[in-house]
């Protein structure tokens, strides 16, 4: 189980930010394995029904791993480029 | 990291420019383009007056720093370039532009495609369709 400060600045970004009313918060990780849609939809029950991806210190990623200690999380909905 | 993003729209002088800067690479015997362009959907009854960008510019840079190191390796081609937009850009204007130049021709149209699905399926940039009321809906890629 990873010792470290699981502290992180969390994202939101696009119609999740909106719905939210919030840009970005920071918040203490649990300990052990997260799945990451999980972990948010149960902080915040408002994204139940948005499809969304997250990235971990820049990396597209499901699942935090039980030893990570990451830095960021960006929350992100459907991509609307181009 | 090279920034693709633009503010606002992209102008047919920058792309122009562009073009023109590529005159004095003389091995290159093949361009292609592609333009984004917003388009005025009719949505429940209104019409998009403009599509409000933004993005995760530091993920986006990255992506399109990776995208672009994959194309190079699958394709013969002497340069790449991509810029997106960023904030308002209104119907009728260039939002995206991706420049793609090699010796031959068969090249940049196959690279071209193919850059800009990757663009579309793994770039973190978000829109905004705006009415003419101001509303607004979110777009997402089909």
């Amino acid at each position: 189980m990873a010792s470290g400060n699981r502290k992180v600045t969390v994202t939101y970004y696009g119609m999740l930010a909106e719905k939210l009313n919030i840009n970005s918060e920071e918040l203490e990780l649990p300990s052990g394995e997260i799945n990451l849609r999980k972990f948010f939809v149960n902080k915040h029950p408002e994204l139940k029904s948005f499809t969304f991806s997250a990235a971990v210190d820049l990396e597209y990623i499901d699942t935090l791993t039980e030893q990570a200690l990451p830095q960021k999380i960006d929350l992100m909905p459907p991509f609307a480029g181009g | 990291m090279k920034n693709c993003f633009k503010e606002g729209a992209i102008s047919p002088d920058f792309i122009a420019t562009s073009i023109a800067h590529h005159q004095v690479k003389t091995q290159i015997g093949a361009h292609q383009i592609f333009l984004g362009q917003v388009r005025n959907d009719e949505i429940d009854g209104k019409q998009v007056t403009a599509i409000d960008y933004s993005a995760n510019e530091e993920l986006a840079n990255k992506v399109f720093h990776e995208i672009r190191e994959t194309t190079f390796e699958k394709f013969d081609l002497t340069c790449m370039h991509i810029y997106h937009s960023l904030g308002r850009v209104e119907k009728g204007e260039i939002c995206l532009f991706v420049f793609v130049s090699s010796t031959r021709r068969k090249e940049v149209m196959q690279a071209i495609d193919y850059l800009v699905e990757e663009i579309k399926a793994k770039t973190p940039v978000f829109g905004k369709e705006v009415f003419e009321d101001e509303t607004h809906v979110w777009k997402t890629n089909s």
